[in-house]
């Protein structure tokens, strides 16, 4: 689960990765639409989607029909433990804005008194 | 879903915006919860305070009359009404691994919507289990997510 985290975090760190896992969450998608989704050469995409794969974050299968057609679709494990992870970071600082939220009503009531 | 990998918490307060952030700054050591999730010396630890500059640091204040203590980090972004934004590590991590907090201050009718994004967690590494201990409410809290499917 840690290295889940981790490892989807890397893979996350870089925007054209971030953009490829938003078009997937949309749908599955052919190797070929993500390629023409951005403006780099299909080699370079090509890596990016190796390394969303290695770290897990997304598989890649053929079409029954035509093997040769790669899909690619997410995979929910990785996102769900970073989710969790986050969630934690998220509760922080909701403690800490409503503690905020307290010493700004209060502040507020005695300015307007 | 969060596909991101940023964190993001948000509240509403009854001040300007000019108003919240001196307050969200200036009166942090009043305001910050005490506590070993917050502070990473929750026996020292005397409060917080930010140096109000770009370049000025958040300090985890140890002692109240130099000031001095644990360095959290550094301003990024000072725009007093606006935006602040800087730098956060913990003590058991590495001096170059730091993580962004953003906070922005949105009027909204009479009062302000302040809103804490917190991402930059690729830059620390493999500091989840020490994160997770820090930052969780532990089990109950994280199984909670696994029942609950919508955000």
């Amino acid at each position: 689960m840690v290295n889940d985290v981790d490892i989807a975090l890397a893979a996350l760190a870089d925007p054209t990765r971030r953009r490829i896992v938003e078009l997937l969450r949309e749908r599955p998608r052919r190797a070929g639409e993500l390629v023409e989704a951005f403006d780099m050469s299909g080699p370079a995409v090509s890596r990016h989607l190796r390394i969303l794969r290695q770290g897990g974050l997304v598989n890649e299968h053929g079409l029954d029909e035509d093997a040769r057609v790669r899909i690619y679709r997410l995979r929910p494990e990785p996102f769900v433990a970073l989710q969790a992870w986050l969630d934690q970071v998220q509760a922080f600082w909701a403690d800490q804005l409503g503690a905020f939220k307290e010493h700004a009503e209060r502040l507020s009531k005695g300015l307007s008194e | 879903m969060s596909t991101t990998g940023v964190a993001s918490a948000a509240v509403e307060v009854p001040l300007d915006p000019d108003t919240a952030f001196t307050v969200f700054t200036a009166d942090i050591g009043t305001w910050w919860k005490r506590g070993t999730r917050y502070w990473n010396d929750a026996e020292r630890g005397q409060e917080l305070r930010f140096e109000p500059e770009v370049g000025g640091r958040l300090i985890e204040v140890h002692d109240l009359d130099s000031g001095e203590g644990f360095e959290i980090g550094r301003v990024l972004v000072w725009e007093p009404g606006r935006r602040l934004a800087f730098t956060w590590r913990q003590g058991e991590w590495a001096a170059t691994e730091t993580t962004d907090v953003e906070v922005r201050f949105e009027p909204v009718g009479t009062g302000t919507l302040v809103t804490v994004e917190h991402g930059g967690w690729e830059r620390v590494g493999s500091a989840s289990p020490d994160l997770a201990e820090g930052y969780g409410h532990g089990w109950a809290e994280l199984l909670s997510f696994y029942v609950e499917e919508t955000r």
